[in-house]
């Protein structure tokens, strides 16, 4: 085969790839938003799950985004000030870090097991929303570290300097000069944390379980979105369920979206605002 | 009061870096706790018997029932009652009348279906041994729903590893056998397949987006990406369930399109943004002048690409390759909602799978005692699992290190 | 004359955008001669060197006026192979840049992509360049070590050996010596004097020394424009121009 040809062929191929992977992401999303639109209503998003709405779940979703990262924003940015701002090269810092990418790399359905075992079962938590946002909050931990990490990283060091030749102590610093100007960096990955938590399921199934009312404490059991998605999927059997599970997927694209846009919008005004 | 203000300035910074110091070690905390939880739990059932002594289960009795155990009146039915190894009787008054039943335990006997023996059993129950280490005593009750059971429940001595991980029958719930070669098979199956699908498709969009789209393609195309990699899970697997199973069922003519090609289609999609990404990534770090070397010895920009670039950066795109089999062997419910989730050793690619994550979902919320011990053992296997790929991926980078 | 140039550039024009980086350059490069161009940098020298085998061409807004011609022919031409060209017109760059592979398949690199299978040829070829290149006996015995693992000078010698496994006509070095230590370096010129018999060779230095020791024609260059080009004794001892001079007495003195 000529060089030409090899060429050509080659070219096709990753045209071919490229093409396969956009016409995937536009198939699934069209096909369900073709599919989910139409069921879409206010009774739908505000009604209750006897009347098939989803409130419920919305409901849920929004508690445990809401407790993993009242958990995991603060801790993981201050673990990230302490490994950018004081940490030495020490073992105990590798250690550290050590831990910040093994826990990253643990399959969701483990966080599952131990979530299960430790607020579900040691604490007596049972399982509720309470539990499935601590479980979340230890996963997403790293996300936020690593996160903030990089926004605090790409402080100039100039910014330090200043501040402290003014006279200002570390901390103050910290709080006034460097942690403000990381800000949207930070803002950018608590957005797609939030995008994880609301997509995350098997760890949530079992911590939180699949109770279908509307939660009045954080204490109950709830049932989030992509849990109810998947409960329909499994079960579904009359067509109005799969109109429901359309829906719910169409709402949990669009939640997608939503935050995608948010999060490129953040991190546009971040760019506008380093040049 | 310099020196008082000088002193208080300095408790402040000691406190805060002390605050930080303690939030960083909440990492090492979790991993250390997740690590002891999951192992603490998951290897209890290699190590000894299921429980200390025989139990029996009383269900179904009403409180106006009388049962006398060896004797001693039996007050609060919910409870489990231990049983040393010798001859017990056990006498129960129902609105039906009083009988006696003998109950002989020999826990240590080879013979499962000798360990606990019934004698003297009235006409009116039977005898239920179709679940291993348990004898249930089924005693008609006045109502075709009201049957009273009196279950034996002996202790299971204690599993051996190489039957855990190379048994191939997993009947938890009846036979009590755990092997789970078939989820091994089946998840290593499934995530090979995956790769095979996703790599070569991943590295090329990959190589795209970086060395060959004009600048505002590939600003429309890495959002794009992105957002591939934000679409839960469940819904990946939903589509699968709607379209790719269905189709598979036409294509190949079978009664159900749940199969394991159903699972690599879905999870092929679900790692390409992982490996796009680090491929992309990668490859835009190669220093220039790798490309200009090549193009300087006459070789086509493609030659170039495939024969240098790739060459330069190919440490990083096997960590998204190793990454990309991470996700695919954590995933869960995308996998079950189009697997097909039964326990054998897959014998062809359209047949049904079931991988290690999936048996634990679909199990736990109704597990118990051993059965659920075991699913704890799986998050074990699973973590090895992980380790070994995050070993794989520390020797690759360090290889790297060497050039 | 006209007959042993090899490159004959009329009037060339170069713009980064709206920068203009050449400015009507008009030269000839007499073949098996060694040309050096020197001059301060930012003036244009390695810009216009890689003109002469199109690597400008990888930058999107680089716009070419002019007209360079390889023995007679146009370059920029629309129906050029670019890629056959290159392989006319080697180059060797600033930095060793060998690629990460091993010694052998970095030198038959080029063969192989010109689509040379035949494994007996390419044991030759990657003989004779790495003798060719003087490195043969020092990497006989470890072909198949990777080529990151050899020394600055050993690597620079590598790429020259890779760029001549082309059988190039003219051979492009831009600033060749600059990341060498000085002992790396004499290897490199050594090298220089040898290869001049038997291709055309243009070199870009920053050292004047270096032009004067190794170059027989010299062009001195100065915010894009080319101020003087000539014998380099001429241009050393006795230059016609202000601003050579000055260049020159600047360096030296």
């Amino acid at each position: 085969m000529s060089r030409k040809t090899k060429d050509l062929l080659m070219k096709a191929l990753i045209m071919f790839s490229t093409i396969f992977t956009v016409g995937v992401l536009v198939i699934i999303i069209g096909y369900i938003f073709i599919q989910g639109m139409g069921h879409l209503s206010f009774d739908f998003i505000f009604g209750s799950a006897e009347t098939g709405g989803i409130w419920p779940m919305i409901v849920s979703t929004m508690y445990i985004v809401g407790i993993s990262l009242a958990i995991s924003v603060p801790v993981g940015i201050m673990a990230a000030i302490y490994l950018t701002e004081y940490a030495k090269q020490t073992k105990f810092v590798s250690l550290i870090r050590l831990a910040t990418q093994s826990l990253a790399g643990i399959p969701s359905i483990i966080f599952g097991l131990f979530g299960l075992a430790l607020f579900v079962r040691a604490f007596g938590l049972n399982v509720s929303i309470l539990s499935a946002g601590f479980t979340l909050a230890i996963m997403n931990l790293p996300v936020i570290i690593r996160a903030t990490e990089e926004a605090l990283k790409s402080v100039p060091q100039s910014y330090r300097e200043g501040s402290l030749g003014l006279g200002a102590t570390k901390i103050q610093t910290i709080w006034k000069v460097v942690l403000p100007s990381a800000l949207p960096g930070i803002l950018t990955a608590v957005i797609l944390a939030i995008g994880r938590i609301v997509g995350e399921s098997a760890p949530v199934l079992l911590t939180a379980g699949v109770l279908k009312d509307l939660p009045t404490s954080v204490f109950d059991g709830g049932r989030t979105l992509t849990v109810h998605l998947y409960l329909l999927a499994q079960e579904a059997i009359s067509p109005e369920d799969f109109q429901i599970a359309f829906a719910t997927a169409t709402v949990l694209i669009i939640i997608v979206l939503v935050i995608n846009l948010i999060a490129r919008f953040v991190s546009a005004k971040l760019d506008k605002t380093k040049a | 009061m310099q020196s008082a203000n000088h002193k208080r300035k300095n408790i402040i910074e000691w406190f805060w870096k002390n605050l930080f110091l303690l939030m960083a070690t909440v990492s090492i905390i979790s991993v250390v706790t997740i690590g002891f939880f999951v192992i603490s739990n998951g290897v209890k059932p290699f190590f000894g018997p299921s429980s200390d002594t025989t139990i029996v289960y009383l269900e179904k009795f009403k409180a106006t029932d009388q049962v006398r155990l060896d004797g001693e009146l039996l007050t609060d039915f919910k409870e489990a009652f231990p049983l040393t190894d010798g001859e017990h009787t056990l006498v129960y008054n129902t609105p039906q009348g009083e009988e006696t039943i003998n109950i002989t335990i020999d826990s240590q006997n080879e013979d499962p279906a000798q360990t606990a023996v019934f004698s003297d059993e009235p006409e009116s129950s039977k005898l239920d041994d179709s679940v291993k280490y348990t004898s249930i005593l089924d005693i008609k009750g006045e109502t075709p729903v009201g049957n009273r059971k009196v279950s034996v429940v002996v202790p299971e001595p204690a599993y051996s590893v190489t039957d855990f991980l190379f048994g191939s029958e997993w009947k938890p719930t009846a036979l009590k056998l755990y092997g789970i070669l078939p989820m091994i098979l089946g998840t290593l199956g499934v995530t090979i397949g995956a790769l095979i699908l996703g790599v070569p498709i991943g590295i090329l969009t990959g190589v795209y987006i970086a060395e060959l789209a004009p600048k505002r393609v590939a600003q429309f195309l890495r959002p794009a990406v992105e957002l591939l990699a934000g679409i839960p899970s469940v819904v990946f697997g939903f589509f699968g369930l709607m379209v790719i199973v269905p189709l598979i069922q036409q294509i190949f003519g079978l009664a159900s399109g749940t199969s394991m090609l159903a699972a690599i289609i879905i999870l092929g999609v679900m790692i390409l943004p992982t490996v796009i990404s680090m491929t992309e990534t990668s490859l835009r770090a190669v220093p220039n002048y790798y490309r200009e070397g090549s193009l300087a010895l006459g070789a086509t920009k493609i030659q170039t690409i495939f024969s240098v670039t790739i060459r330069a950066a190919r440490s990083g795109i096997l960590t998204g390759v190793v990454l990309g089999f991470g996700r695919a062997v954590g995933e869960t419910m995308a996998v079950i909602l189009v697997a097909g989730n039964s326990p054998q050793v897959p014998d062809s690619i359209l047949s049904s799978v079931r991988t290690l994550t999936s048996t634990v979902a679909l199990e736990m919320s109704y597990a118990s005692g051993r059965h659920s011990e075991m699913l704890y053992a799986i998050g074990i296997v699973l973590f090895i699992f992980i380790v070994l790929l995050n070993l794989a991926i520390m020797r690759l980078n360090k290889k790297a290190g060497d050039h | 004359m006209a007959e042993n140039n090899k490159f004959e550039v009329e009037n060339l024009d170069l713009f980064y955008g709206e920068f203009q980086a050449l400015k009507s350059i008009t030269m000839d490069i007499e073949a098996n001669k060694v040309t050096a161009f020197i001059g301060p940098s930012g003036c244009g020298k390695s810009t216009f060197l890689r003109t002469l085998n199109r690597m400008n061409d990888l930058i999107d807004t680089v716009r070419i006026d002019g007209e360079i011609k390889l023995d007679g022919q146009d370059i920029y031409k629309k129906d050029v192979d670019v890629t056959d060209l290159r392989r006319r017109v080697g180059m060797v760059f600033q930095k060793p840049n060998p690629f990460p592979m091993s010694i052998y398949d970095n030198v038959v690199y080029g063969p192989r992509a010109q689509g040379i299978k035949d494994k007996k040829k390419l044991d030759e070829i990657a003989e004779s360049s790495l003798r060719a290149a003087a490195l043969w006996d020092e990497v006989k015995d470890k072909l198949n070590k990777s080529g990151l693992a050899l020394s600055g000078g050993q690597q620079q010698r590598l790429c020259i050996a890779r760029t001549i496994a082309m059988k190039p006509e003219i051979i492009l070095m831009d600033e060749p010596t600059s990341a060498l230590d000085p002992i790396a370096t004499l290897k490199v010129e050594q090298l220089m004097e040898e290869l001049k018999k038997e291709y055309t060779i243009v070199i870009v230095t920053h050292s004047m020394q270096q032009a004067a020791r190794i170059s027989d024609t010299t062009a001195f260059f100065l915010m894009g424009e080319l101020i003087e080009m000539g014998d380099t004794n001429d241009i050393f001892s006795n230059p016609k121009k202000q601003q050579t001079e000055d260049y020159i007495t600047g360096r030296f003195g």
